[in-house]
């Protein structure tokens, strides 16, 4: 080193784990759990309103918009990880 | 959602009072807007200089819209909880249907004849100027529990109409409801 400073900026080191973190594989088993998981919350939503519906009109209508609004969010996540 | 007893008569559904969900409603929208925030507010240099080999953007697209569908997942969840958790007034009994989350149930119920006293609570400034708050059923006998019907709109009617259905259960020679 022979007396010369080196400068080690703490924010870089800690944001080059980011390119282990953030690889197109990580990313891709993360929407993969998502999926799974959304699937299974889904599965359990549906359940209670089919089994205690009030009104049939009513519990479509409110299918309809779960599954149109969840339909929005996972294509974009989707095509988020197709271009990233 | 559960078995009526032959002629038995439905008064009043009563759920909890609309703003405390439109509370839940306002926390999620919170909780949508902060990561936006924060991507518009960290300067640009800080983007620069992390080291992702790919579209920052998209990966920002990316994990936001997962966000999103958490908390829109979420959403349809706390409604569901919501809508599900109710108490039911009959002209034989009262029913409370506890929902607890996607996987919890519980169904209590209390006749009429157990009912010794309904009891009303406001407290606060929100609940007292919204008009809500909880009625406390109390039953008799050890094997039978009280019911709370917690931040029912309008309690004074709640309380009312049960009154009035222990009156008529009592003394039926009086007329019905």
């Amino acid at each position: 080193m022979n007396g010369e400073v080196v400068f080690t900026p703490a924010f870089p080191v800690l944001f080059d784990l980011f390119a282990y973190v953030f690889t197109p594989g990580a990313l891709w088993a993360v929407f993969y759990a998502a999926v799974v998981l959304f699937a299974v919350a889904s599965g359990a939503l549906l359940y209670h309103w089919l089994r205690y519906n009030v009104g049939m009109f009513r519990t479509l209508l409110v299918i309809g918009v779960y599954y149109t609004g969840s339909a929005i969010f996972l294509s974009t996540a989707y095509a988020s990880l197709l271009l990233f | 959602m559960f078995g009526f007893e032959h002629n038995e008569k439905v008064l009043m559904l009563v759920r909890r009072h609309w703003f405390l969900f439109i509370i839940d409603i306002v926390f999620l929208g919170v909780l949508a807007v902060v990561p936006a925030l924060l991507m518009i507010f960290i300067p640009d240099t800080v983007w620069q200089s992390l080291a992702i080999a790919g579209n920052k953007a998209e990966l920002g697209f990316f994990l936001y819209a997962l966000w999103l569908l958490i908390l829109w997942v979420a959403l349809f969840v706390r409604w569901t909880d919501y809508y599900l958790d109710l108490w039911v007034i009959t002209d034989r009994r009262v029913v409370d249907v506890e929902q607890r989350g996607l996987f919890s149930r519980e169904v209590v119920t209390a006749s009429l004849d157990r009912i010794q006293n309904v009891a009303i609570d406001t407290s606060g400034l929100i609940p007292t100027l919204m008009n809500f708050g909880d009625v406390r059923i109390e039953t008799a006998g050890a094997e039978t529990r009280n019911i709370i019907i917690k931040s029912a709109a309008n309690p004074e009617e709640v309380k009312r109409l049960i009154l009035k259905a222990l009156d008529a259960f009592q003394h039926p020679s009086r007329g019905g409801l």
